[in-house]
């Protein structure tokens, strides 16, 4: 599960997640749960094809003999709901119930209701997981901002407040999943800025003292290193033309970004998981195919 | 570089508005937006008050809202200018609303108490959409302020702050309401409920106390149906008057550009267009140098002095300007789609934004005052 605030490269760390895994021979499938588009294309398929949604495999992976592969699926809310009213029972209503806005009245009765729903189908998936299944692997590129510690929390929350039932039981074998480092674990997703670093380190405390959750590595996306043009800074060795200024700005952006994976390091008490700055404006998918090769290499020192 | 448009400068858009009203999907830096059209507002010498939704821990100790809870507004203390700030509460607005329509304080209470209200009021979607609104009203008839600028809940949907007041009417005027309050009338409630396939199953599910919450609370907010729908219909005309001037944000990837385009078609299918359009954190060039010529350069310093300082500063200014060009291409399709919109660009900083006075230089920015 990779999860962090809008804007810090949530689904670009799931794409470079899920090419690493490809690469080294896994079948993955990558879920995303915010129905943004945009993601297929990470993986060099057409991203307009709506079809790339449903469990295809969307790409191959270059590793050894390209056994790897990416399929793509995308769960929502109402889908989840639709298909648990089928099971109870309620298959010819369910399609009304979801339309005519019934499952506000539900979801606000038992609020985390559709997070726990969405969590279900996504245990269903894990639970297929293995050599025998259809993958081996199942990424899922978390909830829209902040919203992955409710999220994740839902099930605990609604052991509790449901006294028993079909819900009662899934929601603690949902929560038993979560909780086993074995089978699920959460990236969680920062920038090497001040204010995302603050408020990852704080659901870092969250995610697993409260929800309960073991942690990846924490990645940290988007870090620029110039060295040779920060040291050129330091030296005093530029101008004060066009030249200069550019070294100047890119040397404080540099040690702002140094400054704060190391603060981050610091409190985490482990090094986090480093994604190069990338000039451009939006991720190729050659561009994940790189990042997803640097990430290998620290995975592995 | 995109041509001047006629439609005029931000400062005479904000100048002519009561309400701003900042929208954008999550992570482009609206609410940071928000504060410095504020902070330059009100240094423009507006009253102007800010409406913040779940600010960054640092952006509130700035703007002196740490911690806040209720519906406080709180003076923000500027070089110059008078302006205020205060936290969305979604909860608090609410109650509010509540307390404004009951008929006594024994439906207050009621309400208040209901385990059902409490979730309404803090998780369904939509909620914290439409007390942003009549928050946004409550302010606007305030006389101590001139302008009200307001940060909006991170959403894809432009709409769900729009639609906010009417969502939130239909969701209490539902049928299922109907049919919850409905045995209360004949007494025979359990009964009733007993005979509803659908009762039965939701009640099977989620639990019976929780449903009977529900129920309680539908009967209890009998009554104020008419006061609720008839001020819903007041906020939502704020929104739709020409007073209320909406500014989409963006940043300039191409996913988020995407996403902007998507809600300036959202805003303009309700019939509501975008005054001007953000663009924040455009990587800034220094001085006027083409890709291709650095691309020259480069080769021609790799050739005759590999090691020279010379070559290190032109591959950076090549990664910088690759940048800027790239980020150009990528928000021309918003610049061309929202073509009536009033652009405004925000350079990315080097160092972080977080006091009073880096946020009001990137409002100086937004209004063209460099």
């Amino acid at each position: 599960m990779v999860a962090g605030k809008g804007g810090v490269g949530k689904t670009t760390v799931t794409a470079v997640l899920a090419t690493a895994a490809a690469d080294a021979g896994l079948r993955v499938l990558v879920v995303t749960l915010d129905g943004r588009p945009g993601l297929a294309a990470l993986f060099g398929a057409n991203a307009s094809a709506g079809s790339t949604y449903d469990g295809d495999v969307v790409a191959s992976g270059r590793g050894p003999g390209r056994r790897g592969s990416i399929h793509l699926r995308a769960l929502s809310a109402g889908e989840a709901l639709q298909d648990y009213l089928a099971t109870q029972g309620l298959a010819r209503v369910a399609k009304r119930l979801v339309n005519t806005g019934v499952v506000d009245v539900v979801a606000s009765a038992a609020p985390g209701i559709d997070d726990l729903l969405v969590l279900g189908k996504i245990k269903h998936l894990v639970g297929l997981a293995g050599p025998d299944g259809p993958h081996d692997l199942v990424i899922a590129d978390g909830p829209a901002a902040g919203h992955a510690v409710s999220f994740l929390r839902s099930p605990s929350a609604m052991a509790t407040t449901i006294r028993g039932g079909p819900l009662r039981s899934q929601a603690i074998e949902i929560d038993g999943m979560l909780r086993d480092p074995s089978r699920s674990r959460v990236v969680l997703v920062t920038l090497p800025e001040t204010t995302p670093v603050n408020e990852l380190t704080e659901t870092a405390t969250t995610m697993t003292s409260e929800v309960g959750v073991a942690l990846a590595p924490v990645v940290v996306n988007g870090v620029d290193r110039a060295g040779e043009v920060e040291a050129l800074v330091a030296a005093g060795r530029v101008g004060d033309d066009d030249f200069g200024a550019a070294a100047r700005f890119r040397a404080t952006r540099c040690a702002v970004h140094a400054r704060e994976v190391d603060r981050l390091t610091a409190l985490l008490g482990d090094a986090p998981i480093e994604l190069p700055h990338v000039a451009t404006a939006g991720l190729t998918a050659r561009d994940v195919e790189r990042l997803a090769r640097v990430l290998v290499e620290q995975v592995a020192s | 570089m995109t041509k001047r448009r006629s439609s005029g400068s931000f400062a005479a858009l904000v100048d002519s508005a009561k309400v701003v009203v900042c929208c954008g999907s999550g992570g482009v830096g609206k609410t940071t937006t928000a504060a410095a059209v504020a902070i330059e507002a009100a240094r423009r010498g507006g009253r102007v008050c800010v409406i913040t939704i779940d600010p960054a821990r640092r952006l509130a100790d700035a703007l002196g809202i740490a911690g806040e809870l209720g519906n406080d507004t709180t003076r923000v203390v500027l070089p110059e200018g008078e302006m205020w700030a205060t936290m969305l509460d979604a909860r608090a607005t609410f109650d509010g609303v509540i307390r404004r329509h009951a008929r006594d304080e024994k439906q207050v209470d009621r309400i208040l108490g209901n385990q059902f209200y409490v979730n309404v009021a803090s998780r369904l979607s939509g909620s914290q959409e439409y007390m942003a609104a009549e928050r946004l009203f409550e302010l606007h008839n305030d006389d101590r302020f001139d302008l009200i600028v307001v940060d909006t809940p991170p959403s894809r949907e432009a709409l769900d702050f729009l639609d906010a007041p009417q969502k939130l009417m239909n969701f209490l005027d539902h049928r299922v309401y109907r049919w919850l309050i409905a045995p209360a009338r004949g007494g025979l409630k359990v009964l009733n409920i007993a005979a509803q396939p659908i009762l039965r199953t939701i009640g099977r599910v989620i639990g019976a106390d929780v449903l009977a919450d529900a129920i309680d609370f539908f009967q209890a907010f009998e009554g104020i149906e008419e006061g609720f729908r008839a001020r819903a219909e007041e906020v939502q005309t704020l929104l739709r008057s020409s007073e209320t001037r909406y500014v989409v944000v963006a940043s300039p990837r191409h996913d988020t550009v995407n996403e902007a385009m998507y809600f300036v078609s959202q805003l303009g299918r309700t019939g509501v267009d975008t005054s001007a359009v953000i663009v924040n954190r455009l990587q800034p060039r220094f001085g006027k140098h083409s890709a291709t010529k650095l691309r020259g350069e480069i080769k021609r310093l790799e050739a005759e002095s590999p090691d020279s300082d010379e070559l290190v500063l032109h591959r950076n200014m090549a990664d910088l300007v690759a940048v800027a060009d790239a980020e150009d291409k990528s928000i021309e399709p918003l610049l061309t789609f929202a073509d009536s919109a009033i652009v405004a660009r925000v350079a990315l900083r080097a160092d972080d934004v977080h006091d009073l006075t880096s946020i009001g230089s990137i409002g100086r920015e937004i209004f063209g005052d460099h």
